[in-house]
């Protein structure tokens, strides 16, 4: 096919006709010449020339696109088929739009949070450089650096071509009243200028008194005015002069947690710093490099190990000592082209399961399709031969096949993209609940919509072909039989059915495991109580507390809060449990030898006195702190029973002294031993613990306040009165609670069960759809012969349970393969489980029954049915 | 007897498949016959399909309907050049003639005629 030929083709077509009539006229002549009379003669030249639309039409395809000429026809008819069917089209799309839905709503949480590049200069250039703490978070790469690290790295490498720091998102800024209505991070001044991101107005170059602002928050919170420019921000009570708005698209480096605004690091243009809390020794900077060009990851990260040496040396030495071998390197360098997202390492395993959860879930919705779809081609089998015999080739009925097929899938995949945008959006507002307000970006890209097409394309492929095929299968000899000869598309179906059964199977075995690991997750005993707790931070040194006096307002605060109505206990602790971070320390403790490679490093928690009691875990042996503790040269610890059985066995572990360092050395005197409790995660054993004096030490955050009381409500206002009482000005920030801490923790887990569940339940609707229409196809098929048995004297009951039979066989092949297929496929899982095993039998169990319910409920139907055939009828139907 | 699709029967499935003539044996004869008759000077369709029939003594019953889709497909080729013209009767009429490129063809096309025929012949006649 030329394409000059396809435009002339209408003229072709004229000009064909013209010869063709010429050679009737020539030939007609010259038969009357010969001495035929006329009409003879006009049919005896017919008969000679042949079919002249037949002859026309060969000229005709020879010049033109056949494809798009057809194509056209093709859809028109499917759209009248889909018509004149409207159940039957509403249930196959509505199956196709779930299930291609599905698969591009996750598709587009994956592209968001795993595949799309930040949008920034040459972003394949961009690195993120992690360093390996074994002592503090085995196997754990720490993202987290010191200013003075930062600037060692900056000005020593032979790597990057430039290199910039930022925090998270720790800074607040205050907008009226609101103290946090935006969240910012602080960075070093060449962020903007390392990134390459352009300004939108104003400009992005920081010096120490700038901010620069998100362009959606300037949309949010001033309204895109322009005239921001050059007003004040006040920032975690520092005021800063926004200079520029940075480009739309620009989210920061974290993708799922956008920056609001920027502030600099660096104060006063000196390289000291300090912002409340963080010194130049205090670890809070995330460290991003561009590669010089022609440099590579693997070059970076050997050129860093060489800087970082010196520092690491003790730590090296001691590492050596320990492990007899040199250590492994401690700095690592990854890439950070789709930005440093910590979504992306929580929930990467999470999302990679739910893809193939949902396409397995399109695979169901296709097969479920394609039966549909066989049970009516097997009802045209009729329509296709006379097609045939017609003349039509069977590649045009199978492509006029795959026209109806395509139709429903495009129609399937558009719906689809419409539920993807609302499933997306459950999605992101289920992960916005974690600990880090997550936030996706879901805007539906080029890649998205290419997965979308694929998704499509696959799905027609896979439901058009076999039928197409399997229909045109058809000699015109068939015709004159009566019977659907078309047998062979039994087996495909009976096969498709039980490939069904199997993976619904899985996916409904799946989400018992996964609802299970919820459900004993949100029931476990966490060693602490969960309700009736409230929370919230308090800054007593915004307000001008420092030392002796903050521990002096702290004192006066919890007093008066314990005496506050409804409140029952009340303390302070550096972190509380479930916020998502930890503490941990290297310790020695005397008397104790430890064995080569034994690690001696606990997790650490300052707290004041009557912690326990406001959290409800036991004090099994000694004593809490009481007002006599916090004398700073006299530091005590509590330890948890873990910590005891593992380094004191049977010995008395009070009066020992463990010596660790947190900012400064302590040698600190066992005074208690306390039961275990989680502390940063719901998952996993309590961690070994050891609990120090908030008020013995300085604090370097800010302390959480935990309220025990008879209710929620009551210890909120508790707390608020309180502090305004006390001193109105310190900030109370943060307010949450236990019970909320504790789910908000499980939200990956949460996200796994619901997901898996609905997946589970569509699957579980779809094999009954499935089944059901195979089987009451069947049965509309031999009504003839149920007729006929019934009139022979076969009861209502041996007409069902032969109907019933049937089906059973099915179900049990299907129930085995899937069996098996959850078996093979339980390790996989295994890790995001919790408290069950992946072959739990009695989840397995549970969805067997299940599935075995819907399949009866599916087959009885139709069963009944067959039943209630008047034999007369039946025998008449012919 | 030669190999040639002298007679069509009406069948469906033989209709459905002539309607692919790429790849068709046949078809290349059919080519051939009407390239050669084409060497004699410029002829209309019906002169042709007259003119292959009397030239092979009616051995070669050509359908002449199917004469006109391989001149259109053989004018695509560049082999046969048409132009519209008058005929002997004063009706309007489309002519073909040979192109260069049609000549070449025809006598490549006749070589490994001959040499088949001559192969076939040995074959069927070994005693000659």
């Amino acid at each position: 096919m030329r394409w000059p030929r396809w435009f002339r083709r209408a003229r072709r077509h004229a000009e064909s006709g013209q010869e063709i009539q010429f050679y009737l006229d020539q030939e007609t002549e010259d038969n009357v010449a010969r001495g035929m009379p006329p009409d003879e003669a006009r049919s005896a030249a017919r008969k000679k020339l042949g079919n002249p639309g037949l002859i026309q039409e060969e000229i005709y395809r020879m010049h033109s696109a056949a494809f798009f000429e057809t194509i056209g026809k093709d859809l028109r008819f499917a759209l009248r088929t889909m018509r004149k069917n409207p159940a039957f089209a509403a249930t196959a799309v509505l199956t196709l739009a779930l299930g291609i839905g599905a698969n591009t709503a996750i598709f587009s949480a994956i592209d968001a949070v795993m595949l799309r590049t930040i949008a920034v200069e040459r972003p394949h250039e961009l690195v993120q450089v992690q360093q390996w703490l074994p002592e503090y978070n085995p196997g754990w790469a720490w993202a987290i650096f010191t200013y003075s690290d930062f600037t060692l790295f900056r000005d020593n490498n032979q790597v990057f071509a430039d290199m910039a720091a930022a925090s998270r998102r720790i800074a607040n800024a205050r907008i009226g009243a609101d103290p946090e209505a935006g969240k910012g991070a602080y960075v070093s001044a060449n962020f903007y200028s390392m990134l390459g991101v352009r300004p939108y107005i104003g400009s992005l170059a920081i010096d120490w008194s700038t901010a620069v602002l998100d362009y959606r928050f300037w949309e949010r919170v001033y309204g895109g005015d322009p005239s921001v420019i050059g007003r004040a921000l006040v920032v975690d009570d520092k005021s800063y002069t926004i200079a520029g708005v940075a480009a739309l698209g620009f989210d920061g480096i974290d993708a799922g947690e956008p920056l609001d605004f920027t502030v600099p690091i660096e104060v006063s243009g000196t390289s000291a710093v300090s912002h409340g809390q963080f010194g130049p020794n205090s670890p809070w900077l995330q460290i991003v490099a561009r590669l010089k060009p022609g440099r590579s990851i693997s070059q970076a990260a050997a050129n860093l190990n060489v800087i970082y040496a010196p520092i690491f040396a003790d730590r090296v030495a001691q590492f050596a000592a320990q492990h007899r071998h040199a250590p492994i390197d401690w700095i690592t360098v990854r890439s950070a082209a789709s930005g440093i997202s910590r979504v992306r390492d929580d929930y990467s395993r999470a999302f990679l399961i739910l893809i193939a959860v949902a396409g397995a879930v399109l695979l169901i919705a296709c097969v479920n399709v394609t039966n549909l779809l066989l049970a009516r081609s097997a009802a045209r089998t009729r329509e296709f031969g006379v097609r045939l015999c017609l003349g039509a080739g069977r590649a045009r009925v199978v492509s006029q096949i795959m026209t109806e097929s395509l139709t429903l899938c495009l129609a399937g995949g558009i719906a689809g993209m419409m539920l993807a945008r609302w499933i997306g959006a459950s999605l992101a507002g289920m992960l916005a609940s974690g600990r880090q307000t997550v936030e996706l970006d879901l805007h539906l890209d080029a890649r998205v919509l290419v997965f979308t097409f694929a998704l499509t394309t696959f799905a027609t492929i896979i439901v058009g072909l076999v039928p197409a095929l399997g229909a045109t299968r058809v000699s015109p000899n068939d015709l004159t039989r009566r019977t659907s000869p078309f047998q062979g598309s039994r087996w495909i179906r009976i096969g498709f059915l039980v490939a069904q059964v199997a993976v619904s199977l899985v996916l409904v075995a799946g989400a018992g495991l996964f609802l299970a690991t919820l459900r004993n997750l949100e029931t476990l005993d966490a060693g602490f109580r969960r309700d009736h707790i409230v929370l919230a931070t308090i800054q007593p040194e915004k307000a001008g507390y420092d030392g002796a006096r903050r521990n002096e307002f702290y004192r006066e605060f919890l007093d008066r809060l314990r005496q506050s109505f409804g409140v029952r206990s009340a303390s302070l602790s550096l972190i509380a449990p479930m916020i998502g971070m930890s503490l941990a320390v290297p310790i020695q403790i005397e008397g104790y030898a430890p064995q080569p490679e034994e690690q001696m490093a606990v997790a650490l928690n300052e707290i004041s006195a009557h912690y326990f009691e406001t959290t409800g875990t036991p004090i099994i042996a000694g004593r809490d702190f009481d007002a006599h503790d916090d004398d700073p040269a006299t530091p005590r610890v509590l330890i948890n029973e873990s910590v005891a059985r593992r380094f004191f066995k049977d010995t008395n572990p009070l009066g020992r002294i463990i010596t660790f360092r947190a900012n400064v050395s302590h040698r600190a005197e066992i005074i208690g031993v306390v039961g275990d409790a989680k502390y940063a995660n719901m998952r996993g054993h309590a961690p070994l613990t050891m609990y120090a004096n908030l008020l013995q030490t300085d604090a370097r955050m800010a302390p959480w306040v935990e309220v025990y009381a008879s209710d929620d409500a009551h210890a909120a206002a508790a707390l608020r009165q309180t502090i305004t009482a006390v001193n109105p000005n310190v900030p109370l920030t943060g307010l949450t609670t236990f019970n909320r801490q504790i789910q908000a923790s499980l939200v990956s887990e949460r996200l796994m069960a619901t997901i898996t569940a609905i997946f589970g339940a569509l699957a579980l609707l779809m094999a009954a759809i499935g089944l059901y229409g195979v089987l009451a196809y069947s049965v509309t098929q031999r009504t003839r012969e149920i007729g006929i048995r019934m009139a022979l004297g076969a009861q209502r009951g041996r007409v069902i349970s032969m109907v019933m039979r049937g089906m059973a066989v099915t179900l049990v092949g299907g129930l085995a393969l899937g069996t098996a297929v959850a078996l093979a496929l339980g390790r996989f899982v295994a890790s995001m489980l919790y408290d069950v095993k992946p072959h739990d039998p009695w989840t397995l169990a549970v969805a067997i029954g299940l599935l075995s319910a819907a399949a009866a409920l599916a087959a009885y139907l139709p069963a009944r049915r067959a039943s209630h055939v008047d034999p007369m009828i039946a025998l008449r139907y012919e | 007897m030669l190999p040639l699709d002298v007679h069509i029967e009406y069948n469906p499935w033989v209709m459905a498949r002539n309607a692919k003539p790429e790849g068709d044996m046949l078809q290349g004869t059919l080519d051939m016959l009407i390239l050669r008759t084409l060497v004699l000077g410029p002829a209309h369709g019906h002169s042709i399909a007259h003119a292959i029939g009397r030239s092979s003594d009616d051995i070669l019953q050509v359908e002449h309907g199917s004469l006109y889709p391989a001149l259109y497909r053989l004018e695509d080729r560049g082999w046969i050049a048409a132009s519209w013209g008058v005929s002997d009767n004063n009706r309007k009429a489309k002519y073909y003639r040979l192109t260069r490129t049609g000549k070449r063809q025809l006598a490549t096309e006749t070589g490994r005629w001959d040499r088949l025929a001559k192969g076939i012949s040995r074959v069927l006649r070994p005693a000659d």
